[in-house]
């Protein structure tokens, strides 16, 4: 698998705190990486790290191959957008002279595309209203459409969805999804908002105290977060033989233990296995969402 | 680089505060070199050019020094820094675009305010009094002042972004400006101070006299683009180790 954002190892220290502690993370070519984590988990300090705002104490962030510390690192940069925390922009221009700027910034040849990116992003109409007049979301929305100034092939969206009313977050989760299937563009994205997130991520990251607690995709995570009875038995071949006798999903999960994704009759179960020499030690229904997947991982106490 | 330098050019020219830097700052001019003309009687010319020599070194440094922070640190208070360095500008050449883009608007205000000043004064007052040389050498001293003033802004700037940057911008240059008058009369002879008043600019406003030829003009000088080589190199090692949010 090609790899867009690796890390290794990453520290990033701020006095005597560990913002950053080790952390580990691959952002796959292609993929909507959604960051999950609490507040102070490491999630903008890993971003401001990779936009090259800061740099890290210890370990090692790979961008398009380019090392941190290699001068590579700077090409690399050209072929991502960001928005991080609060969206970049001079609040005393245009919605359209900060795309201009940033136009400038980027060295291009003219200001071809401005009005599709501002109609991209629902600002066609602000005209010569000054972007400190405009509401978060609006806000945000520039600053989306900054980042996507320069056609870039990955894109760091930190909560971007903050501040949106409803019709917004829906604007702009069809914006990402958009840019991913039909621009290939690879985003990595932070949000709270873990309902929001489970609609577009194809891959999740899981950060808590400064390190990845778990990546993994979203077919897995599904498979994580599907209802299902697990059971506990003396005898896994057994109950495996028994379920697909009956052709009934599961999924083999330890040595003693399965998921199974139907409501069995477990009286029924019970007495077939009984016939197998096989016990049920214990059984327990599963039915998790993100949420509960997210809570169950970095543990549920709040930070302050 | 190119890149930076347009892109820095061209948020300045659309400022509203580079024109009112600029139209304050000449008007400030034209103001005082009326007022000293009017009084002056025959040694008017030379009266007239004292102010404007005074203006230069202290008002023209001050304001547009100050406007120029406000820019630099307008990038940083909206975030806007970040999107030069997210699309892989490196520190160095943002800091390098700021100085000379700095520099460029000092020597715009300078050349406007000082320049249409001293063609009033060469049209209307007698400056028969004046020795051409004397004139040229405060106005290369006055330049000198300036880019070292600008440059030490630029480094303020990087190390206290905002409005602390400016506050202490400032009390450093009254501080200073203090500093070296005081020791002008205390302490006359000291080479320390004499060579610290040649590196800082508020200590190059001593140096400056139009009636007179000052002292070894050409280490003032030297020493004042020391001083902003100095401060160019230091603000860039800040900002290159810089976490930004």
């Amino acid at each position: 698998m090609e790899f867009v954002l690796t890390t290794e190892g990453l520290r990033k220290t701020y006095k005597n705190f560990n913002a950053l502690n080790g952390l580990s993370m691959h952002v796959p070519k292609g993929a909507i990486y959604g960051f999950v984590g609490k507040n102070g988990a490491g999630k903008t300090t890993l971003i401001r790290l990779a936009c090259g705002l800061q740099f890290p104490t210890d370990g090692g962030l790979t961008l398009y191959g380019a090392k941190h510390t290699d001068v590579a690192i700077h090409e690399a940069r050209k072929r991502i957008g960001a928005v991080v925390e609060t969206p970049s922009i001079f609040p005393m221009m245009t919605a359209e002279d900060n795309l201009k700027h940033q136009y400038r910034v980027l060295g291009l040849p003219n200001y071809d595309g401005i009005k599709e990116l501002l109609a991209l992003v629902g600002l066609a109409n602000t005209g010569k209203k000054k972007a400190e007049q405009f509401s978060l979301g609006m806000r945000q929305r520039l600053g989306i459409a900054i980042a996507l100034c320069g056609h870039p092939d990955f894109m760091i969206l930190d909560e971007p969805i903050n501040g949106l009313d409803p019709q917004g977050i829906v604007d702009i989760r069809e914006l990402i999804l958009k840019l991913n299937r039909e621009q290939g563009i690879t985003i990595l994205i932070s949000s709270h908002i873990l309902d929001e997130l489970s609609r577009i991520a194809t891959h999740y990251g899981f950060i808590d105290r400064g390190r990845i607690v778990r990546e993994m995709s979203a077919e897995e995570l599904t498979n994580a977060c599907r209802k299902c009875v697990s059971v506990r038995v003396t005898d896994v071949d057994a109950l495996v033989r028994e379920l697909e006798r009956r052709g009934t999903d599961y999924t083999v999960t330890g040595t003693d233990s399965v998921d199974i994704y139907a409501q069995p009759n477990i009286t029924e179960l019970a007495l077939a296995l009984w016939k197998e020499k096989c016990e049920i030690l214990t059984c327990r229904e599963q039915d998790e969402n993100l949420e509960g997947f997210f809570l169950s991982l970095v543990g549920g106490e709040s930070h302050a | 680089m190119r890149k930076l330098l347009r892109t820095d050019f061209t948020r300045l020219v659309k400022t509203l505060l580079f024109y009112l830097t600029l139209g304050g700052v000449t008007a400030i001019f034209y103001l005082c070199l009326f007022f000293s003309s009017a009084g002056a009687g025959e040694s008017r010319g030379v009266a007239v050019c004292n102010t404007m020599c005074s203006l230069a070194v202290l008002l023209v440094p001050l304001v547009v020094c100050g406007a120029y922070m406000l820019f630099v640190s307008n990038e940083f208070s909206g975030g806007a820094i970040r999107n030069k360095l997210i699309v892989g500008h490196r520190r160095t050449d943002v800091y390098l675009a700021w100085s000379v883009v700095g520099l460029v608007d000092g020597l715009i205000v300078a050349a406007v305010s000082v320049g249409s000043s001293a063609i009033l004064i060469r049209l209307f007052a007698d400056t028969t009094g004046l020795s051409a040389k004397k004139v040229a050498v405060a106005a290369g001293i006055a330049l000198c002042m300036l880019i070292s003033k600008m440059c030490q802004s630029i480094l303020l700037s990087v190390v206290l972004p905002g409005a602390k940057g400016m506050l202490v911008n400032y009390l450093l240059t009254y501080a200073l400006l203090m500093f070296f008058v005081i020791m002008q009369d205390t302490a006359p002879d000291s080479k320390i101070v004499d060579l610290l008043a040649r590196c800082f600019p508020e200590g190059q406003v001593t140096k400056l006299n139009i009636s007179k030829m000052p002292d070894r003009p050409w280490l003032t000088v030297l020493c004042g683009l020391g001083f902003a080589a100095l401060c160019v190199i230091l603000g860039i090692h800040v900002f290159r180790k810089k976490d930004l949010s």
